[in-house]
């Protein structure tokens, strides 16, 4: 399922994929994967994400 | 014995290497979770494509009483399928290249490529001087740098379509 949160959040802050990849320590490619739902990050990665973009994990991952 | 010297001499440069690379702590590149995870299955694809291949090698030893395909050959070739099955998965999938690939995309392509080029080059030499027959096999010497450098062109080839379909994608 897409992750449509994490890209308007990112959108937000005027960051590519690339960028934010290379704030969290990822690869592009990854990044693009968590947005399409191809792959689902570890709790690491999802807190490293929440602060890159200064929200929460419910904000960024809960599917309401 | 000047074979088994050289043979010797290799199996210890490799697993030298292999230390050194181990023991280092400048690793070349550096792999997310998700690239380590699809890694992890390439390992496994690889791993079982080999071990089909060498059963099907045995049956076809114990089945053909002489056999065209040496056993050296039929090594090296199993060894190279194994190889390009693991890095085309890897690559497919955007876990051959790590996070910090674009300091060293085009110095591997660049190397992948002239490796590539020597071994078929001089695996064409063989072939043409020595035959692709010799008494009535197919020998390693003959073969060798044949099959090496298809096994590098075809991962050289994969990356070219990956970073060809990459670049349409993101214009």
């Amino acid at each position: 399922m897409k992750n449509l949160n994490l890209k308007s959040a990112r959108a937000a802050k005027d960051l590519s994929q690339q960028e934010l990849a290379d704030i969290v320590g990822v690869s592009r490619q990854t990044i693009n994967a968590i947005e399409k739902g191809d792959y689902n990050p570890t709790i690491r990665l999802c807190i490293a994400l929440c602060k890159a973009l200064d929200k929460t994990l419910d904000e960024l991952f809960w599917d309401a | 014995m000047f074979k088994l010297l050289l043979v010797v001499f290799l199996v210890v440069c490799v697993i030298g290497i292999i230390l050194y690379m181990l023991k280092s702590n400048n690793s070349w590149d550096e792999y997310d979770e998700r690239q380590q995870l699809i890694k992890g299955k390439g390992y496994c694809y690889s791993f079982f494509t080999v071990v089909v291949a060498n059963f099907i090698y045995l049956c076809y030893l114990e089945i053909v009483e002489n056999p065209v395909v040496s056993p050296s050959v039929a090594t090296l070739a199993i060894v190279c399928i194994g190889i390009v099955v693991f890095e085309i998965y890897c690559i497919k999938n955007d876990a051959f290249w790590g996070i910090r690939y674009k300091n060293n995309l085009y110095k591997c392509i660049w190397i992948w490529a002239f490796v590539a080029a020597v071994n078929l080059f001089v695996g064409v030499i063989n072939v043409m001087e020595k035959g692709l027959f010799i008494d009535g096999r197919i020998e390693f010497e003959s073969v060798a740098n044949l099959i090496t450098g298809i096994t590098f062109f075809a991962m050289g080839f994969a990356i070219m379509i990956k970073l060809a379909v990459e670049k349409r994608n993101k214009e």
